[in-house]
């Protein structure tokens, strides 16, 4: 069998290819920030929700009345159907809508019953659009329009037989139009004459007639089809409507939250790998935003943020939703969680940055650069111990590598020149001036990562610890392993050469010097 | 992934495999400063999150979906033969952590339960790798890939898929099939950055934090002997607290220290490698530990097991002497 009894304590053994990493990072105080956020979030929502509604999809709903439709029918097909017959044409019209009215699969019956298909699906299409249309222009109107809709549908009048009274009546004419021929003998050419002006004129009169109201049953039928997907739009905005509500409320809640955590964190809970900086207050946040974007009153301000929280939505939305580009903000809203609507927003309130007095450099320079530089270096220490076992007289060739990230200087007149301070008091700091400064262009925090590498795992301080709850564990029956990885480990069980480790440490009161002494 | 406007600069990509619920926080982090650079990708990367459980999010380019249903139990429990040892032994021996309403809620701890889905996913797992090696190819043209995986090492899904796919890529096998008609040399050495489970164990009793930080341990043990197969480049520790005042004892502060030192490793690769190619890479090669307190020597010869040699045996260099007396004995 493969030797891997006790790998990881049998330090000889090992490759020194193990490092530990610490970060620390600047932090502003955030309440006002968080404070700012929520006031301009809920003065944009009020001024959204007063825009007035789009009301585009009431003509396109009225325009779903069967007159109008067989209207917009006609003069499609007025080439094919062309006004009122000669009466020569007479008996091929007839012929033409008794094939249309029994829906029989000619070519004719094809070819008007494509062009009733694509102006009944343009028209119910752009009751679609409308509702959507309304839906971005407004989204707490929907109501309105769900209910004007609604009622349009509910008041659509629907053709009452299946059969043209007038085509049969026009029948009946073009048939004694054709029997006339047989009374010419009992007539006078004149009276046979009058006669057949009469009938001519009679059925081209109906023709028109029958023609409209053979157009308006395939037309019906089409409408029918369609509907539901008219019906469809409407549970689809009904939904959408109560999904945007809910991202707009998860939203708002959310940045409420965000202020009661970060008054939480200013009472002594902040993180631990941060450096505080005091922050402005929400008046002084507000204040620099209308600097920063030539305003003087709230109003505007949520105006102009809405514009630009709608441009980073749109660019980010744009990789997963294909019509980020045409869509309306509430459309866009609904395509991001709403955690990133947070971020989006809060992310707005960077602008103070560029604003004289708000840089983070300027901040920095009134907590002190020394002070700054020296406790994010300490924050950012690794956090592996070793217990004096990385000494190079063991053998043990650790090397520390600092890599700081200094965002770039946005707002103050001084913002270059403290960052230059900065950058070389971390190289100062670091040994053999391994210090890469780098340009944290990622973020608006400075960044301090200090790694170590080059020490074999076994002389990390946490395997003690470690060993002792392994060896807990497997008493209650845990299996710790991954199969066919530790050799004496059977079935993913606790290796007894470990718990055998942890028993010979106990039993030898930790002295592990004196048996050192004893076996050498 | 954002436009590689200057692609021709790059030696080095990046496939970043997100493992396990830590490893999924972290690359929020990880993905709100590589979106921060707005202009331009500050290096090549993609994104890859890997988990027994559900879900995904935006700043994952893809998701290794390692999830266990209860068909699949029910097929596993139906033919275990016919998805490797692991099955044959989970269906022999722990046959109740199957239980088909279970194992649907992740690994739970159990990090056989991912060895388990690993076997089971063999397949879509050697698939999306290749996959994400062809879009790397063709979107960072002339960079070694270098895989990054980051997890923590107490969870049931994270630490057993950082051990599971080095132990694959590692592989030569393996290699060749998810690099087929690619550069043989495209795929580097991984390497991991892993963070100790301490602030996990502290939000549990004290039971189950014992198996989650003996989890960690059988990290230590098993990425120890993987090591010895250079299977890793190098491995990251992120304990708990150091002296300068950090005490990551949330999963915030966590998360954002790990998403922070991977995108940090990545962005800085090049200064970071030059630097350790020369000390820390060679001293893999030559350089052992000397000091004498290395805790084998304190097991009393009669606990070693038969296969196990024993250490002070091998053990060639002296306390003082920096490797200078390679063959001789320690006194």
């Amino acid at each position: 069998m493969e030797n891997n009894y006790l790998s990881m304590w049998c330090i000889p053994d090992q490759r020194p290819s193990r490092g530990s990493i610490g970060v620390a990072h600047t932090a502003f105080s955030r309440s006002g920030r968080a404070e700012a956020g929520r006031t301009l979030a809920e003065e944009a929502v009020r001024l959204w929700h007063a825009r007035p509604p789009d009301r585009a999809h009431e003509q396109q709903t009225d325009a779903l009345a069967l007159e109008h439709l067989v209207g917009a029918v006609e003069s499609k097909v007025a080439t094919f159907l062309q006004g009122t017959p000669t009466a020569e044409q007479l008996e091929e019209r007839l012929k033409l809508l008794t094939e249309l009215q029994a829906r029989n699969a000619t070519a004719s019956y094809r070819q008007v019953a494509h062009a009733i298909e694509l102006v009944v699906a343009e028209r119910t299409g752009k009751v679609g659009d409308g509702l959507g249309a309304a839906f971005d222009a407004n989204p707490v109107a929907v109501g309105e329009a769900l209910a004007h809709v609604r009622d349009a549908l509910r008041g659509l009048v629907w053709p009452t037989t299946e059969t043209s009274a007038a085509l049969k009546r026009f029948d009946r004419l073009v048939q004694k139009l054709r029997d006339l021929p047989e009374f010419e003998a009992r007539l006078t050419p004149q009276a046979t004459s009058r006669v057949s002006a009469y009938l001519v004129e009679e059925a081209r009169a109906v023709a028109s007639r029958a023609t409209h109201e053979v157009l308006e049953m395939l037309t019906a039928d089409a409408l029918r089809r369609h509907l539901p997907s008219v019906t469809a739009a409407l549970c689809d905005l009904e939904e959408r409507g109560v999904r945007y509500q809910q991202q707009v409320t998860a939203m708002v809640n959310a940045l409420a939250d965000q202020v009661r955590v970060h008054h939480q964190d200013e009472q002594g809970t902040a993180s631990s790998i941060a450096l505080l900086l005091p922050g402005p207050s929400q008046h002084e946040i507000v204040g620099a935003l209308m600097v920063a974007k030539d305003c003087t009153d709230i109003t505007t301000l949520a105006t102009k943020m809405i514009g630009e929280f709608e441009l980073r939505l749109r660019d980010r939305a744009s990789r997963s939703y294909p019509h980020a580009a045409s869509a309306g903000l509430p459309s866009l809203m609904l395509h991001l969680p709403y955690t990133e609507l947070v971020t989006v927003w809060t992310r707005l309130l960077d602008a103070i940055q560029r604003v004289p007095g708000f840089s983070l450099y300027e901040r920095l320079l009134a907590f002190g650069l020394d002070a700054a530089a020296d406790q994010l270096w300490a924050l950012a220490a690794p956090t592996c111990f070793f217990a004096g076992r990385d000494h190079e007289v063991f053998g043990v060739g650790i090397q520390e590598i600092a890599v700081v990230a200094l965002p770039p200087a946005r707002g103050g007149p001084d913002d270059e020149r403290i960052r230059g301070e900065l950058a070389q008091r971390f190289r100062a700091k670091a040994e053999d001036n391994c210090c890469q400064v780098t340009d944290g262009a990622g973020s608006d925090e400075l960044t301090v990562c200090r790694i170590l590498a080059g020490f074999p795992i076994g002389i990390e301080y946490a395997n003690h610890a470690l060993l002792q709850s392994y060896v807990a564990a497997g008493n209650r029956g845990h299996l710790p392993h991954l199969v066919g990885i530790i050799g004496d480990s059977e079935l993913g069980r606790p290796s007894p050469a470990h718990l055998a480790l942890l028993h010979s440490n106990t039993t030898s009161n930790g002295n592990a010097t004196e048996n050192n002494h004893e076996r050498h | 992934m954002k436009d590689i406007k200057t692609r021709m600069r790059w030696l080095t990509a990046f496939l970043l495999i997100a493992a396990g619920g830590m490893g999924r926080a972290a690359l929020e982090w990880f993905g709100a400063l590589y979106e921060g650079f707005e202009d331009s990708a500050p290096f090549p990367k993609f994104t890859l999150y890997a988990d027994t459980e559900p879900g995904t999010i935006p700043a994952a380019d893809a998701k290794l979906d390692l999830g266990l249903t209860a068909d699949d139990v029910s097929v596993i429990k139906a033919d275990p033969k016919a998805f490797g040892p692991i099955a044959e032994l989970m269906v022999a021996h722990y046959p109740h952590w199957l239980h088909p309403d279970d194992i649907k809620n992740g690994s739970r701890t159990l990090r056989l339960n991912t060895q388990l889905a690993l076997n089971f996913h063999a397949a879509k797992i050697a698939r999306r790798l290749s996959a994400c090696l062809r879009i790397m190819a063709r979107r960072a043209s002339g960079c070694s890939v270098i895989p990054v995986f980051f997890s923590s090492t107490g969870g049931g899904a994270g630490s057993a898929l950082v051990i599971m796919l080095a132990q694959l890529l590692a592989d030569p096998a393996f290699r060749a099939r998810i690099t087929r008609g690619l550069s043989p040399n495209l795929l580097d050495t991984p390497l991991a950055v892993v963070t100790e489970p301490w602030a996990l164990a502290w939000r549990n009793g004290e039971r189950h934090a014992d198996k989650i930080l003996a989890n960690a341990y059988a990290f230590r043990l098993e990425s120890a002997r993987l090591e010895a197969r250079q299977a890793f480049q190098y491995i990251f520790h992120q304990g708990l607290a150091n002296e300068g005042g950090a005490v990551l004892d949330s999963e915030d502060q966590v998360s954002k220290t790990l998403g922070t030192a991977v995108f940090n490793l990545c962005a800085n690769w090049t200064y970071l490698k030059a630097r350790w190619v020369d000390n820390i890479d060679s001293a893999k090669v030559t350089d052992r530990y000397l000091g004498r307190d290395v805790p084998e020597y304190r097991l009393p010869k009669e606990l070693h097991p038969p296969y196990a040699p024993d250490v002070s045996q091998l053990f060639p260099f002296a306390a003082n002497g920096l490797n200078a007396n390679p063959k001789g004995g320690s006194s």
